[in-house]
């Protein structure tokens, strides 16, 4: 136990800052926000329970058979696929198998140079997985900083914080949100590196998967029935109770995007290593995702209200 | 530790929970879950700094973590007093912290558990609705009050001062008032899927909180938000 001296105790009172009782919010505090989402009232596991493991034995039956009944049923319908009994023609086979991998065809204006090397590529690649990893961990943004010239998604992500003054405010939302479909955001594949000659800066062409309107709107209509419960009950219907009833369901019912894009990245090289030059398009997504978002779930609530 | 607690019982700290945490499901046996509220941040407030220091110095960083700075506040009195945020997992450990080091523990005024404190419990909404309405509230002032007496119980198990002993009288509006009311929780882990909830010991169970002399049913609890009491209750009321 340490007793400090008059003029150690004056030193901390003198930096410490001053509130009115009034002024002084208990959940208003943003330090270390990102690690501590319990104190933050924002609980990510929705019961300790796990449901398969502790369902009654009797569900457990019931579902094992229910699984079985569907692999055989599988299994024959591919023996009886397999043995030309039933089938797709070529033709709807190939139109099935298109609708199910939607690329989205962007007109990229491809710029001409020369190709970068393998391990410039496979440095590229590293990159943006990085990048991409720390999106999908939801936090530690101000790494983003030291892998990009100033990071766009990382200052956005300060500006809505810096401007939270309750938890789950519009500010707080808009920066959960961003969190949210940041980490929606996946690497397909690294297609192409250019040399720029002029200007020697590095293009990636690169292949993502990313929220898009499609996916949003299969992901809100499969879960109208939680929205349209919640909300005819005595809750208010104002964006920010809705972005948070949002953000609390994306943490149970799982979101997946299936649509991928070409973008473009730049980047340059500073001491040996890439580093990007504007992230601004991964923002920009991940804004549009959870815009979507919130657009189709108020379509659907003032539909039922 | 002596020399603190003297300090803290003469000056008056205290420890203020503003507000509960949110209500889930905990798993009381193998196929049996109940609803547990969380209590699991609040603050320390003493009008001395070297004081708030002392006690800083104490905390057992394992079981607390501490949220923000201290900071200085002017009370509506005029009186100046210095807080910092805590957060901890386990209540039972900041209640036999508090009691170790005199500290009262208290709660803010405008303390309050309310429908956002159910999101994780969604589904539960209308039973509580129906619970609280037949016990003649309306269902936030029930889980307030259902919270309030199991702390007060929690407090009286440990020896400790209650600030709600004047209260209780009044809280406990009927016969019965906790019979199924949501338990509290003791300490959690997110991390290994474990919580545990704190249940009455006969001594510190105040008269009319539950309608049964003896809680435990052979091995069955008979008392508080268990699914299988929810599904008895209900199953008897579609009967009336």
């Amino acid at each position: 136990m340490k007793i400090r001296t008059n003029e150690e105790l004056e030193q901390i009172n003198a930096s410490l800052v001053t509130y009115n009782e009034n002024q002084w919010d208990f959940l208003g505090v943003i330090e270390q926000k990102a690690e501590n989402y319990e104190y933050f009232n924002d609980m990510r596991d929705v019961s300790f329970d796990k449901p398969i493991r502790n369902a009654s034995y009797t569900i457990r039956i019931v579902l094992l058979t229910a699984l079985g009944v569907l692999f055989i049923t599988a299994l024959a319908l591919f023996l009886l696929y397999k043995g030309g009994l039933i089938g797709l023609s070529d033709k709807a086979y190939q139109e099935v198998k298109e609708a199910a991998n939607i690329n989205e065809q962007d007109t990229l204006q491809v710029i001409t140079g020369d190709k970068a090397s393998t391990d410039e590529r496979l440095a590229v690649n590293n990159l943006l997985s990085n990048y991409l990893a720390t999106l999908q961990q939801q936090g530690g943004y101000s790494f983003l900083d030291t892998i990009v010239k100033d990071s766009n998604f990382n200052s956005t992500y300060i500006n809505y914080t810096n401007q939270i003054q309750s938890s789950f405010d519009l500010n707080d939302c808009y920066a959960r949100a961003l969190r949210a479909f940041g980490s929606y955001i996946k690497l397909k594949s690294v297609d192409e590196v250019i040399i720029e000659p002029s200007t020697g800066e590095y293009y990636a062409y690169i292949q993502i998967y990313y929220p898009s309107e499609l996916d949003v709107k299969d992901y809100v209509n499969a879960n109208r029935y939680a929205y349209t419960k919640y909300f005819t009950s005595a809750n208010s219907l104002d964006t920010a109770s809705v972005m948070r009833y949002m953000l609390d369901n994306l943490a149970v019912a799982k979101f997946s995007p299936s649509t991928s894009k070409y973008i473009q990245v730049r980047l340059i090289k500073q001491d040996g290593q890439f580093i990007i030059v504007d992230d601004s398009v991964f923002t920009e997504l991940a804004i549009q995702g959870y815009s979507e978002c919130i657009e189709q779930i108020m379509n659907i609530l003032r539909n039922v209200n | 530790m002596a020399f603190s607690k003297v300090i803290a019982f003469q000056t008056h700290t205290k420890f203020i929970i503003p507000c509960a945490g949110k209500l889930f499901y905990s798993n009381i046996e193998k196929e049996q879950q109940a609803l547990g509220l969380v209590l699991n941040k609040g603050y320390f407030e003493s009008p001395s700094l070297q004081d708030l220091l002392v006690l800083m110095d104490e905390l057992n960083i394992n079981l607390f973590i501490r949220v923000g700075n201290i900071d200085r506040i002017i009370k509506k009195d005029k009186s100046i007093v210095y807080r910092q945020r805590i957060y901890f997992k386990s209540l039972l450990q900041l209640l036999i912290f508090l009691k170790q080091n005199g500290i009262i523990l208290d709660i803010a005024d405008t303390f309050k558990v309310t429908i956002n404190n159910l999101l994780n419990v969604i589904d539960e909404l209308p039973k509580l609705e129906y619970i609280a309405h037949q016990q003649g509230v309306d269902i936030e002032t029930y889980l307030t009050d259902a919270c309030k007496i199991h702390l007060h119980c929690l407090l009286t198990s440990l020896n400790m001062y209650s600030v709600f002993r004047n209260q209780i009288p009044r809280l406990i509006r009927r016969k019965g008032y906790l019979d199924l009311a949501p338990f509290l929780v003791s300490s959690y882990s997110i991390k290994q899927h474990t919580s545990s909830l704190f249940i009455e010991p006969k001594s510190s169970i105040v008269p009319g909180m539950f309608s049964y002399e003896e809680i435990y049913d052979k091995e069955d609890l008979k008392i508080g938000y268990t699914l299988a009491n929810i599904e008895k209750y209900f199953a008897k009321e579609k009967q009336r």
